[in-house]
């Protein structure tokens, strides 16, 4: 995501990201005082992230694990981005057994972008190629699919956000995988 | 803990800040300091098929 310095184009990319999260919930998002081109990180202050799934009393527990780091790269004297080094993106059940993972780690035997979910043959263990994982639609995900209930605040916009927030990531990735 | 936006939620941590996370979560993820983390992954000693330790792995920019 781009910007004029390091600390613009970091902004760009934590800003948006945060707001997404504000979907789902109000946990702060750390990240580590480092200079430009050092390995960086998120967390979140709830580690794993949980949250109800599903309408009263019929409700359930899902818990999100996020992992993933980055740099903030200098293309130019004023152009800056930040760049993803790698990511892992779980959602695991209440009893904290994963139900289905995203991962892309390029240092790693598997480069490419891939999920696990076990499924009759497909074991846990098997890496099912996917193109690049944005933290939005896997947000969109826990929200649509697994009916996560939304913040008060983001009933009505979550949607929007998500979107918003992902467009930035899809109109300034570098590739898609 | 540092703001580093207008934007609430989104905080800096400096490595102090960071080492106090990270200690909490290999404490509670492994029943081990952040200290004996380190030395194993150093050494080559973690289960790296582990998700707890993969996770954690990830958060080492926090510590170092």
């Amino acid at each position: 995501l781009p910007g004029r310095n390091a600390h613009e184009a970091r902004e760009a990319f934590l800003v948006p990201l945060r707001r997404a999260l504000s979907c789902i919930t109000d946990a702060q998002l750390f990240v580590p005082g480092k200079s430009p081109g050092d390995l960086e990180a998120l967390a979140l202050s709830a580690d794993p992230l949980r949250l109800r799934s599903g309408s009263r009393p019929d409700h359930t527990y899902v818990k999100l694990v996020i992992g993933h780091q980055f740099r903030v790269v200098q293309d130019g004297p004023t152009d800056w981005h930040v760049s993803t080094a790698q990511y892992e993106y779980y959602i695991l059940d209440d009893d904290e057994r994963e139900l289905i993972a995203w991962h892309w780690h390029p240092g790693s035997r598997i480069t490419y972008p891939h999920l696990h979910a076990p499924a009759g043959t497909i074991t846990h263990k098997m890496h099912v190629p996917t193109g690049r994982v944005s933290i939005e639609s896997v947000l969109r995900m826990l929200l649509n699919d697994l009916a996560v209930s939304p913040m008060p605040a983001r009933t009505q916009d979550f949607s929007q956000i998500l979107d918003e927030s992902e467009r930035n990531f899809i109109e300034h990735r570098r590739w898609h995988g | 803990m540092t703001p580093i936006s207008t934007e609430p939620g989104i905080s800096e941590l400096n490595r102090t800040e960071g080492r106090a996370l990270l200690d909490e979560r290999t404490r509670r993820l492994l029943g081990m300091s952040l200290e004996e983390f380190e030395a194993a992954y150093d050494a080559g000693g973690l289960d790296l098929d582990s998700r707890a330790v993969r996770h954690l792995v990830m958060l080492l920019p926090f510590a170092r």
